[in-house]
């Protein structure tokens, strides 16, 4: 019985980081994205001066 | 109502990276804490390790969904972009701490309850809501026009927020009128400890994913509205 | 006296829907007739065991209900959003609630009247025997139809004028109708069987309680949502 619910303990915590690691490279990959647009369109870096 | 009077502030991303590393750094140490200092339960084992995350988690969907709830009453109040930015990142972040919970929930009860699934009034209810957040999150997909999109949003959001104590009491019922035992047993306090420094980790993170989401639409829009401007001015 | 013209108002637009209806025969006809062979798939399904069927009446009813009744609201949108109406009625002077509720009561007797033939056929292919407390599972029906039309007709004014529309009516509308269905089911099949543990009431008061809630919620939010 405890053997077995090791494994379900373990598979909880893996798919729970590779939930948070996922999405934290998610929210990563969509801001980089997100300042590159910018700076191609605006000419400079977002948050340097006022809003547009 | 619109957004001509008020113009998008574009996020500076200031110290928020740090933030991110502290948070993501106490939700480790808190989860090691929990596994030192909790011993095994008498009739779960190590399952109860379970319940660290996925407590929490559920505490801070809820929590996402106030937050849904706050910022779609003030983008209809105020009109400002922003705030339907921000519904929207909490919507987004709520659907995954939502997920997160049902899906721990799962693991749990199959050693526990031996089938991957029953219609235990919480777990139903997380799974309800869950659809509700997924069904916000279709619609802002599938509206372009960021004025109407934001606007259906906060009233779909804010009808979804309404709807949040409505069906946890009605599926409760459901469950409790035909004398269905409930199948979360309760914790002693000595769990108690661990659980709410998880929470407090939780929300840390809760809180920087939100963050980074918002930077990215509203920084996304900003480029936009440049683009708009610029084109604009071409045209003269 | 500006309230006589609100309801003047009302009573326009929900005729105008009515008539528009009458005139297009097929729209009620094909809505009820869709309503009465989702029934009989319900049949196939659960049967052909008659206490089976009786178990299940109550369920396999209100979901045949809802999936036909479904239709019918994205259509109360249709008619003015081909013809550009909607741009129209949006320029005469007048609150929008009153756009709302005039399409409210076009689409509860729209709804009723599809849930009395869904009804009436579904007593028959379920085997349903008609208790002595069929005055109250009418009042559960009434109030179950009031939940489904004013989420539907809310939703179905986003829902109609995007892309994808129909899968997205049914996406936003289905799981926020839970409590609606859950009460409803409930309490029509408690007092099928005569309701012994007397947990209908409970259930009416859940049906009436959310009902007011959004009818009331609705109301205030619709001309952020008509407008845009």
């Amino acid at each position: 019985m405890e053997a077995s619910n090791w494994a379900f303990v373990t598979a909880a915590y893996v798919i729970t980081w590779v939930l948070i690691v996922g999405y934290l490279a998610y929210g990563q990959r969509a801001l980089n994205r997100a300042r590159a647009e910018y700076e191609r369109v605006a000419g400079r870096a977002p948050g340097e001066g006022d809003g547009v | 109502m619109t957004n001509d009077v008020h113009t998008l502030q574009v996020p500076r991303s200031g110290g928020w990276g740090a933030f991110g590393v502290v948070s993501v750094a106490a939700v480790v140490a808190t989860q090691v804490f929990a596994f030192l200092t909790s011993p095994p339960d008498v009739n779960m084992g190590q399952l109860e390790k379970i319940l660290y995350v996925h407590v929490p988690a559920a505490w801070v969907m809820f929590i996402c969904f106030a937050v849904v709830l706050v910022y779609s009453l003030r983008f209809l109040w105020k009109g400002r972009e922003e705030d339907d930015l921000l519904a929207a990142a909490a919507a987004e972040v709520g659907a995954i701490f939502n997920g997160l919970t049902l899906i721990l929930g799962m693991i749990w009860g199959k050693p526990a309850w031996g089938v991957w699934w029953v219609w235990d009034a919480r777990l139903t209810s997380t799974l309800v809501l869950f659809l509700v957040f997924v069904g916000y999150l279709a619609l802002r997909a599938f509206v372009e026009d960021p004025q109407r999109r934001g606007q259906w949003s906060a009233a779909v959001g804010i009808l979804g927020a309404l709807n949040v104590p409505i069906v946890w009491m009605s599926v409760t019922w459901w469950r409790t009128l035909h004398q269905m035992p409930s199948s979360m047993q309760s914790m002693a306090k000595i769990y108690w400890v661990g659980m709410f420094a998880n929470f407090g980790a939780m929300v840390l993170l809760m809180v920087y994913f939100i963050r980074r989401r918002y930077e990215a639409a509203a920084i996304t829009r900003a480029a936009e509205h440049a683009a708009q401007a610029a084109a604009l001015e071409g045209s003269e | 006296m500006a309230f006589r013209d609100d309801v003047r108002r009302i009573h326009a637009i929900a005729w105008k829907d009515l008539t528009t209806e009458r005139r297009s025969k097929a729209g009620f006809n094909s809505v009820a007739a869709l309503g009465i062979t989702i029934l009989v798939l319900f049949g196939f399904a659960l049967g052909p065991d008659a206490q089976a069927l009786r178990d299940a009446a109550a369920g396999a009813l209100w979901l045949s209900a809802l999936f036909a009744g479904v239709l019918a609201f994205n259509r109360s949108y249709q008619v003015e959003l081909e013809s550009g109406a909607l741009d129209q009625l949006l320029q005469y002077p007048g609150p929008r609630w009153v756009i709302y509720v005039g399409k409210l009561i076009a689409n509860s007797l729209f709804v009723g009247l599809m849930l009395v033939i869904v009804v009436a056929v579904g007593i028959a292919l379920f085997q349903v025997r008609i208790p002595k407390a069929w005055p109250s599972l009418i009042g559960v029906f009434a109030l179950g139809a009031v939940g489904l039309v004013v989420l539907g007709t809310f939703y179905a004014a986003m829902a109609s004028r995007s892309r994808a529309r129909e899968v997205l009516l049914p996406l936003l509308l289905f799981p926020m109708l839970v409590p609606v269905l859950l009460a409803a089911i409930s309490a029509s099949k408690a007092l099928l069987v005569g309701d012994i543990m007397h947990e209908a009431g409970a259930w009416i008061k859940l049906l009436a309680a959310y009902d007011l809630i959004f009818l009331v919620a609705t109301l205030w939010a619709f001309e952020y949502v008509i407008e845009v």
